[in-house]
């Protein structure tokens, strides 16, 4: 039996970089059979966005509801990314895919939410590691 | 790194680390970087460095790096965009 798939999050530097380079790790993250990852509504308007300024087209993804709460505030460091561990969580991901590594306290977010912050190579890596 | 070197000497190993090549020397015979003998001199492999600095695969590392490229204009936006959001 196939194993399931690895719910994952990716935060929008990823997908972005998916988007820009098809030889970069992030997009062999975002098309790797092995994870499942969806994006929140804000995420989705944020994509929106930074895809008109990088002049990039963007792609229909699967989107999740999300209500920004406070209280995962105390996860980041800069409150605007707020909404990226809120949809990590959200989604219930096991794995929240960034390169923004110093913008979130990975050791809280590990104990508290039970998530590991990984950049795209280091979650190939894993992949790897579990074969 | 450059992509195209297979392998590098102590000495540019040193240099790129910014450390002494001693030190570099030490750590090979230690076996914490894996270095291959060719009569008397040593060789690092690219993948052998890579996988030590970073602890990724030699294509996983190159794949980051090619990522890297656009990674500070991305981030700029992305940051520009979360403060209107």
């Amino acid at each position: 039996m196939k194993p399931a798939k690895i719910k994952v999050y990716l935060d929008s530097d990823v997908i972005i970089s998916a988007l820009r380079s098809k030889a970069g790790a992030a997009n062999l993250v975002a098309l790797n059979g092995d994870l499942s990852w969806q994006i929140s509504d804000i995420q989705a308007l944020e994509l929106a966005k930074v895809c008109k300024r990088q002049g990039l087209k963007l792609q229909k993804y699967k989107t999740i509801k999300i209500n920004v709460k406070a209280i995962f505030s105390r996860y980041v460091l800069d409150r605007n990314d707020v909404h990226i561990i809120t949809g990590a969580a959200k989604s219930k991901a096991k794995f929240l895919i960034t390169y923004n590594l110093k913008h979130y306290l990975k050791d809280k977010i590990k104990e508290d939410l039970d998530i590991v912050i990984l950049t795209p190579g280091q979650m190939l890596q894993y992949l790897r590691s579990r074969e | 790194m450059n992509s195209t070197t297979i392998a590098y000497t102590p000495i540019q190993v040193a240099e790129m680390l910014q450390v002494n090549k001693n030190t570099i020397y030490s750590l090979i015979k230690r076996g914490e970087i894996l270095a291959k003998k060719i009569g008397k001199v040593y060789r690092v492999s690219a993948q052998s460095l890579s996988f030590w600095l970073t602890g990724l695969d030699y294509d996983l590392y190159l794949a980051e790096k090619e990522d890297s490229k656009n990674i500070a204009s991305i981030q700029k936006d992305i940051a520009t965009v979360r403060r209107s959001l």
